[in-house]
């Protein structure tokens, strides 16, 4: 039995405290593995933490006689100068484990781990996976009657999990898990009963499926109801959609181009060289090419530009998206390499690093990619949708699934989103739900009916154009 | 041997406080030394380079004993006790910040790893000690032990003042970083009016009085008086005064301690 009684959480923030549980009390009953759910930022990793004892309660107590592991999260705990075997021998000994049993558990927790070699190497040089996976494996050598999972089931690969899930059950004579995932399929794998963790309150479910259908619920039931239209009709509806190319090129257009080879002669002139802000002026000048679509102009611009000034992102960021567009696999790598070393961790990089892997499928990688990019911007919702594509390619329908969700959660009226959402739906055989998303999406159109495809916006270009032209004549002059 | 109990929550209370204590013990072993290509040997040198330059600069100007003792054991036992209440404090400041991923486990407090530090510095101080002193004997500088039992006496007196500084230090690192930077240029200047190389009894009459607030110069008089025959003790030295310093300082500790035992591991947490 795990008695809560008046549970009170806050945390310190820039202005003022942030409350993550008011004046909770609940009790959960022994024997059961027990699954939290809930939109990010609900406080399911506070909660783990207060019950693991490692965070303490502003107010209210929790009361067990059981023992609880620590949260197994996909940061290890562990000292990160010290390789993985020093570490999980430190933590032995913690745990008073006699050093004579010590040294063949360490073989063990290896080879559970599956990280190999790494093991003898610093914490440091682990991937958030590798951190994760040894944690698990460490905690494993104990017998606990609480295991804390935190969210470390999604990063590992199909192997890890079902590895994860062998050595759980091995455990389940004696101990239970409670664990915190947005994996509604893995949830399913250990859990009987459900927490949903929402605005502060904390509802107890006795079946998974009660609190899935909850936390769902409020998703779906922002759709209109399903309507005497068809699925098929929906889906053919979708599929008739065509790109339609810019129209033909017109006068303004003309007087643009000739503008440009102005520009292009004056920066020439060996005689009196333009003072101007070179790597700045040709990304403009990339730019302006880009919307007219002469893509090899616009790239050699934006790389003159990344010559000039080696450290500036976006002309990178701009390359790296025509070679995608152009199909050119090797300039798309340079690019992208270039901007990563630059910004590893800007959004726009990752991205298109994600795309990369994507395209070539690298499903597992892009993962990896996908859990960095949602660590640092959680409120992008591109990534959990790249998330979801790359779960799909991984044939792991339960997590594309919760990640489309998430996706949806951050931009309710997406319509990719939703279209994803309705064929992970109907691949499941969930047709009502499926054509609930279509539903969804044909109402999305008929309020906002698609614009025409953008013309290049000959005005933008025009005015970047005269203002590059008025400033290389001032200098001139 | 006893059996190790598996079902972690049948373990006593006790069981686990000296399991973690020797798990952060061992590690912090590792910690000190295992990075050095001369390892263990490290620790007798800053004492041996501080007694030789004592005793050289002292051998210049000065022939004869000091305060009743030989010069040479006179410095090393001063030496030893300023490096013993210097070290504590200091390596108590980072206690919390250089275990910072052993919090996650739910046993371990930060007190728990300044009981391992603080009995892993005092073992490397008996160590040297143990080291040193029939390394003197060995090359001719004579001395007798005086009274083992009042030494004893006095030596834990002097750990239980030190300790005290200690668990105060453990509390208020983590959340005073400038202390890394106060606690050194507080601590040196103890080197010149603790008795390090001098004995009280060489000092003015008139100017002890400003010296005998200084509990680590009582404990190390004290220590000498109780340690070496024919030591000339000021009459101003007094053991209460240690004792009661301890007292304070160790009382002091627990209290600052206690009133921030969950700030301490939880600052700078977010989630």
């Amino acid at each position: 039995m795990i008695e809560i009684r008046n549970l009170t959480k806050s945390y310190r923030v820039q202005n003022g405290r942030h409350c993550v549980f008011k004046d909770i009390s609940l009790s959960l009953p022994d024997g059961a593995n027990i699954g939290i759910i809930g939109p990010n930022g609900a406080g399911k990793s506070t909660f783990l933490r207060l019950l693991g004892g490692i965070d303490h309660p502003d107010s209210g107590e929790i009361r067990s006689s059981k023992s609880f592991s620590w949260p197994l999260g996909l940061k290890g705990g562990f000292i990160n100068h010290m390789t993985g075997r020093q570490n999980c021998r430190v933590i032995c000994n913690l745990y008073g484990l006699p050093p004579r049993a010590i040294k063949g558990k360490l073989g063990e927790i290896k080879e559970l781990s599956g990280i190999g070699d790494y093991f003898e190497e610093p914490v440091k040089y682990y991937s958030s996976g590798m951190g994760g996976r040894l944690g698990f494996a460490l905690s494993m050598a104990f017998d606990f009657d609480y295991f804390l999972i935190d969210e470390i089931t999604s990063v590992g690969d199909a192997h890890f999990k079902r590895i994860a899930k062998e050595a759980l059950e091995s455990k389940a004579r004696q101990s239970r898990v409670i664990m915190v995932s947005h994996s509604v399929s893995d949830l399913r794998k250990f859990c009987d009963m459900a927490i949903l963790m929402r605005d502060g309150e904390l509802t107890v479910f006795d079946s998974l499926d009660q609190a899935v259908d909850e936390y769902l619920g409020t998703v779906v039931s922002e759709m209109p109801s399903a309507s005497e239209v068809s699925l098929d009709d929906s889906i053919q509806e979708l599929g008739l959609e065509t790109i339609t190319l810019p129209t033909s090129v017109s006068t303004p257009l003309a007087q643009i181009t000739e503008g440009l080879e102005t520009l292009r002669h004056r920066l020439t002139d060996t005689v009196n060289p333009p003072e101007i802000d070179e790597s700045e002026f040709h990304h403009a000048l990339g730019q302006a090419y880009a919307t007219l679509g002469d893509t090899k102009s616009a790239r050699r611009h934006f790389s003159l530009s990344s010559q000039v000034d080696p450290h500036f992102l976006k002309p990178l960021l701009k390359l790296a998206k025509i070679a995608a567009s152009d199909g050119d696999a090797k300039s798309l790598e340079q690019a992208l390499t270039a901007a990563e070393t630059l910004h590893p961790e800007n959004a726009d990089v990752l991205t298109l690093r994600i795309e990369r892997l994507l395209a070539t499928g690298q499903a597992a990688d892009a993962l990896e990619y996908c859990q960095r990019g949602l660590t640092q911007h959680p409120k992008r919702h591109a990534f959990w949708h790249f998330r979801a594509r790359a779960c799909q390619a991984l044939n792991q329908p339960g997590e594309a699934l919760a990640a489309t969700i998430e996706a949806l959660r951050l931009a309710p009226n997406n319509q990719k989103y939703l279209r994803t959402l309705g064929m992970l739906y109907a691949e499941a055989g969930e047709f009502a739900s499926a054509q609930m998303a279509y539903e969804k999406i044909r109402l999305l159109k008929h309020q906002n009916p698609p614009k025409p495809p953008p013309e290049p916006s000959l005005e933008g270009v025009a005015k970047t154009i005269n203002k590059l032209l008025s400033e290389t004549s001032r200098s001139n002059a | 041997m006893e059996a190790f109990e598996t079902k972690i929550h049948r373990q006593s209370a006790w069981q686990i406080q000296r399991s973690v204590v020797f798990g952060i013990f061992i590690r912090e072993l590792e910690n000190r030394f295992g990075r050095y290509a001369l390892g263990y040997l490290w620790a007798p040198l800053e004492p041996l380079v501080y007694v030789i330059v004592l005793s050289l600069v002292r051998g210049r100007f000065a022939a004869g004993d000091i305060g009743g003792i030989s010069p040479v054991v006179f410095f090393a036992s001063g030496v030893l006790g300023y490096i013993f209440f210097r070290q504590i404090p200091i390596t108590s400041l980072s206690c919390v910040e250089s275990n910072q991923g052993l919090f996650n486990y739910q046993r371990v407090k930060p007190a728990d790893i300044f009981v391992a530090r603080f009995i892993l510095e005092s073992l490397i101080i008996l160590f040297v000690a143990v080291l040193l002193f029939p390394l003197l004997l060995g090359v001719g500088q004579d001395f007798t032990i005086n009274d083992p039992l009042r030494l004893f006496a006095v030596l834990a007196t002097f750990l239980v003042f030190v300790a005290g500084l200690g668990l105060t230090c453990t509390a208020l690192g983590p959340l005073w970083i400038e202390a890394k930077k106060v606690l050194p240029l507080l601590i040196r200047p103890m080197f010149f009016i603790s008795g390090i190389f001098f004995p009280l009894v060489s000092v003015p009459v008139a100017l002890r009085s400003y010296l005998t607030w200084n509990p680590v110069l009582h404990a190390l008089e004290l220590t000498r008086d109780a340690a070496f025959v024919g030591y000339n003790l000021a009459p101003e030295v007094s053991f209460s005064f240690l004792f009661w310093c301890a007292v304070i300082s160790f009382a002091f500790g627990l209290s600052v301690y206690r009133l921030l035992r969950i700030k301490i591991v939880t600052s700078g947490t977010i989630r």
